[in-house]
């Protein structure tokens, strides 16, 4: 199965809901999408930064310095409070406009 | 959020060195997968910037994701401004000039214009407020000063006015005591003046009703400045005793700085009082009158009234107030309409001015953007937006209109003050005038106008063609499309024929001044020194005491070895004060053909006042030392009475008298030469001479005709009154020539702001005609080439530009011509002796003008005819 190219705006949800754990950093967000949807949904890596920055100007995350697991300098991203319930909006919302197409193909 | 953005463009550069530094880590993240899943290094690199993406665009993308692009673009348009200034500073210095010489020359134009004729007077409700005027409209007296007899009537008659309050103004003292003697403007007021104006003074008490009376008036008020200047604004004034001329006042107040009443030159006040026998003889004619308008009620509606009761008061008194009427005006238009059009006039010219500038702004930014049309099309092609493209052309003069407003206002805030320096004495609340609140709003819109003009339009001109136009079609250079040209063109026709406008109106102003200046005032000023002086009656009770210190006084001064002549007279020519009378010719009919009496200037002289100012004596004798009190009455009138009253029969011998009351009969001995007393532009009237020791005065005039330079004397000629009596003030001391001058200065500054205005204009409009007229030619070098290389002669070239200079001029021309005759009506108040219409002026500007244009496209039309054929084609 081809991986789906992600549909504009659900960007933010995936990058919310890879943080909703722990803080990560670019590079492992991007993988934590790849790995929670079994590979099925391809992020081109690039894109998630403009994304974080959206994210931070609306102050949902915040980013920090720190070390990764592979012993490199890179930037960590983690939920704020505001964050933590933007995403639980947006996976609601989701939920319903899933439900909503699933019907929509299901019954035509 | 806005705080945000803000730290955001600040720390932009290290938010985005952060970014880049996190964007490594990631690749290297990628890579160091890539080579643990045996990839070769060259192979993970390649892999890992595949899977990341394009890095210049991500960067872009999160930063415009920050929300800093708006600011962000501003900030570089700016800066981009600021750049493209350092890039064309021709251009640049161009632009800021012309931005500051429209802000300085409008602002300090209008600086004046709203202190003197705009802003409210300095009074409670002034809007309420209203001068009263008699009027002898068969005499030609529009607005003359009122009889008390009237003002008591109005008071106790109308229904229209709140109060009505009366003032003498010619009512001076000399201030002795408290160091030097000064002689004092003093205003004589009626105790109501202060509530009718609504001001309270800042310390003591104003008048009370009873003070008004005789035998009560021996109190005063100061001005704020006379209290500052001569007692140290000390709060201890009020209550002490002070001599005025010799008589003991008590300062009861001290009014506020803002009150200039009537004029800035009154510095005390005291009580009207009048003789009573006035109200019953209702002759006296010297009084102001204002008063405050009921609320609601209209001007109409109190002139009516005040008409009624004229028709009332001519009644019950035939015979001396029959024909006499009443006028009622706003006292602001009272105080500033002698100036206000004048001043419209100039304040026009200068924004006649300022757009003659903005066109040329106009055109080298339409030229600029005709240049950088090839940017803006690919700019365009690149996906900017119009409304970015306009942003950016008006944040490029950002730079310009900041530094040349600036610029502008530093020069404005000089200009008023020279220019208040220099304004006549007759001009009336220049006090008011400074860069205010509402001057400085103006220039800021002013600005704003000159961005919109200037800037806004070329932008909108050049981003339509712009963005029309391929990248292709402006590579083979084919810009200027028609209908910029056109538009280029239209700017020089409008710079041209506002230019005529104003040069025509100069003309005519100066042609005026000329005329003036020409005339000749019946006497001869060069080295001549004046001084006023007036002595008190409490210190010399009879005219023999004040003829006896004349007399003494011009034996020291004519013993002065560098002294010429010296001489006395109670008026000085064209000094700005008169003393008139009708007159009555023994055997001759009192009323003259006109049907008017003969109103002549009253003048008492010492016998060398004639020779002093080189009045010609035409026939019989001047008077001498033994026309005293105890002699016969004599007297001497001018040519004009001797023309005009005796025609061919001798005067000498016949006698006239003042056609006041019972005075006696004057014998005439000699006939002078008529002098202009009251203006150059008017000849007025005749003038009648007596002898200082029969008919004495109170105030005289000293002058003198000095050997060398009258400056010279001045110190001497005060140390000398003073060593005569220490306790007489001397004032208003300048040389006649100055006092000729002081008398036109306001035509003279007329004259000169309109000529430097037209000037300036004819600078900028002829650098507006050499930047089209070089830029068409720019543009068709490549078709001159191609004529001169087909043999066309460079003759031929030169005509073919000239001739579109011609055109462009002729156009201008005319229009600005049809202006001028249109705008005659306005200018015709401020001439003399020319007509509005005045075919010499119009000739004159024209061909001035006409010169200038011809030298503006004389340079760019050789350039055209030295054209290199092979070079101009080669060039594509």
């Amino acid at each position: 199965m081809k991986p789906i190219d992600l549909v504009q705006g659900t960007l933010d949800l995936l990058i919310l809901k890879s943080l909703a754990l722990e803080p990560l950093h670019g590079w492992a967000i991007a993988r934590r999408i790849r790995q929670l949807s079994n590979d099925v949904l391809l992020v081109q890596q690039g894109s998630l930064y403009p994304a974080l920055q959206r994210l931070e100007h609306q102050g949902w995350v915040k980013a920090k310095w720190g070390v990764s697991e592979q012993n490199r300098r890179a930037k960590y991203y983690a939920l704020t409070r505001a964050g933590q319930k933007q995403l639980a909006k947006e996976a609601e919302s989701w939920e319903r406009l899933a439900a909503a197409i699933t019907l929509v193909v299901r019954t035509t | 959020m806005w705080h945000m953005r803000l730290r955001a463009l600040f720390r932009s550069a290290s938010v985005d060195r952060d970014l880049d530094d996190e964007i490594r880590e990631h690749l290297a993240h990628l890579v160091d997968e890539n080579l643990a899943r045996g990839m070769t290094p060259a192979a993970a690199r390649e892999a890992a910037r595949r899977e990341f993406g394009p890095v210049t665009q991500i960067v872009e993308a999160s930063r415009d994701a920050r929300g800093v692009s708006h600011l962000a673009n501003a900030a570089n348009d700016l800066r981009y401004g600021v750049r493209l200034m350092r890039r064309s500073p021709g251009f640049a210095v161009a632009a800021t000039l012309t931005v500051a010489l429209g802000i300085a020359a409008t602002t300090a134009m209008f600086s004046v214009v709203y202190g003197v004729v705009l802003r409210r007077l300095p009074y409670g409700e002034p809007d309420r407020l209203v001068s009263l005027y008699n009027t002898t409209l068969s005499r030609g007296l529009p607005r003359a000063y009122v009889a008390m007899a009237n003002v008591y009537d109005w008071r106790a008659r109308n229904h229209v006015f709140e109060d009505v309050a009366a003032l003498r103004a010619i009512a001076n003292f000399n201030l002795i005591g408290q160091g030097e003697p000064e002689r004092l403007f003093a205003a004589r007021v009626s105790a109501n003046l202060f509530s009718v104006l609504r001001v309270s003074p800042l310390l003591g008490r104003t008048f009370t009703e009873d003070e008004d009376e005789i035998g009560h008036e021996q109190v005063a008020i100061l001005s704020y400045g006379l209290w500052q200047r001569r007692f140290a604004g000390d709060p201890g004034v009020v209550g002490r005793t002070i001599s005025l001329s010799g008589v003991p006042h008590t300062v009861v107040g001290v009014m506020r700085p803002d009150f200039a009443f009537p004029t800035r030159d009154y510095q005390i006040y005291t009580p009207l009082t009048f003789d009573p026998q006035e109200l019953v003889t209702r002759l006296n004619y010297s009084y102001l009158s204002v008063a405050r308008l009921k609320p609601g009620v209209t001007l109409d509606a109190a002139r009516a009234e005040m008409s009624l009761i004229m028709a009332q008061i001519a009644r019950e008194h035939p015979k001396v107030a029959d024909g006499i009427g009443a006028d009622v005006v706003p006292m602001l238009d009272a105080a500033v309409g002698a100036v206000r059009t004048p001043l419209y006039v100039l304040l026009g010219a200068v924004v006649v001015m300022l757009l003659i500038g903005c066109a040329n702004l106009a055109n080298l930014l339409l030229a600029r953007a005709m240049v950088r049309q090839r940017e803006l099309a690919v700019r365009a092609a690149l996906g900017a937006g119009r409304g970015r493209l306009i942003a950016q052309s008006i944040a490029e003069l950002v730079p310009m209109l900041a530094t040349g407003g600036v610029l502008g206002l530093v020069t404005a805030a000089w200009a008023v003050e020279a220019l208040v320096a220099r304004l006549p004495a007759d001009v009336p609340r220049v006090e008011n005038i400074g860069l205010q609140g509402p001057v400085l709003a103006a220039a800021t819109a002013t600005l704003a106008a000159i961005a919109l003009f200037a800037g806004v339009w070329p932008a909108l001109e050049a981003s339509r063609d712009g963005l029309a136009a391929s990248v292709a079609d402006l590579s083979r250079g084919v810009t200027g499309a028609p209908r910029r040209a056109r538009m280029r063109d239209l700017l020089v026709v409008g710079q041209i024929a506002a230019t005529l406008w104003l040069a025509i109106g100069a003309t005519l102003l100066l042609r005026s001044f000329g005329q003036l200046t020409a005339i000749d005032p019946g006497f001869n000023a060069d080295r001549v020194y004046s001084a006023l002086l007036a002595v008190p009656r409490s210190k010399y009770p009879k005219d023999r005491d004040v003829a006896d210190f004349y007399r003494r006084l011009l034996d020291r001064v004519k013993a002065m070895p560098e002294i010429e002549a010296a001489g006395m007279v109670n008026r000085l020519p064209l000094g700005g004060v008169a003393q008139t009378s009708p007159i009555e010719f023994e055997g001759t009919d009192v009323r003259r053909a006109g049907g008017a009496q003969l109103q002549a200037d009253l003048r008492s002289v010492t016998p060398d006042y004639f020779r002093t100012l080189s009045i010609p004596l035409i026939r019989g004798r001047a008077f001498t030392e033994t026309d005293a009190d105890n002699a016969p009455l004599v007297g001497l009138v001018d040519e004009r009475i001797a023309n005009t009253v005796f025609k061919d029969a001798d005067p000498i011998g016949r006698r006239f008298r003042p056609a006041v009351a019972d005075q006696p009969w004057t014998t005439i001995v000699g006939i002078v030469g008529h002098i202009r007393h009251d203006r150059l532009d008017d000849d007025g009237r005749p003038q009648v001479y007596w002898n200082y020791k029969q008919n004495t005065q109170d105030r005289a005039a000293l002058v003198v005709r000095t050997r060398t330079s009258p400056e010279a004397v001045a110190q001497s000629i005060a140390a000398l009154i003073r060593s005569v009596d220490p306790e007489q003030p001397v004032y208003d001391t300048r040389t006649l020539e100055a006092v000729v001058d002081r008398s036109v200065a306001q035509r003279w500054l007329q004259t000169a702001l309109l000529s430097t205005f037209a000037g300036l204009a004819l600078l900028l409009a002829s650098v507006g005609v050499y930047g089209v007229i070089a830029y068409a030619v720019g543009q068709r070098q490549r078709e001159f080439g191609i004529r001169l290389a087909l043999g066309a002669h460079r003759r031929e070239i030169i005509g073919l530009v000239m001739r579109r200079g011609a055109t462009l001029f002729a156009i201008g021309a005319s229009i600005g011509l049809v202006f001028a005759m249109a705008s005659a009506r306005i200018l015709a108040t401020l001439l003399f002796n020319v007509s509005a219409s005045d075919l010499t002026s119009f000739a004159a500007a024209t061909i001035v003008l006409f010169i200038v244009a011809l030298a503006a496209c004389g340079l760019p039309a050789r350039r055209a005819a030295g054209v290199d054929p092979s070079l101009a084609l080669r060039a594509e």
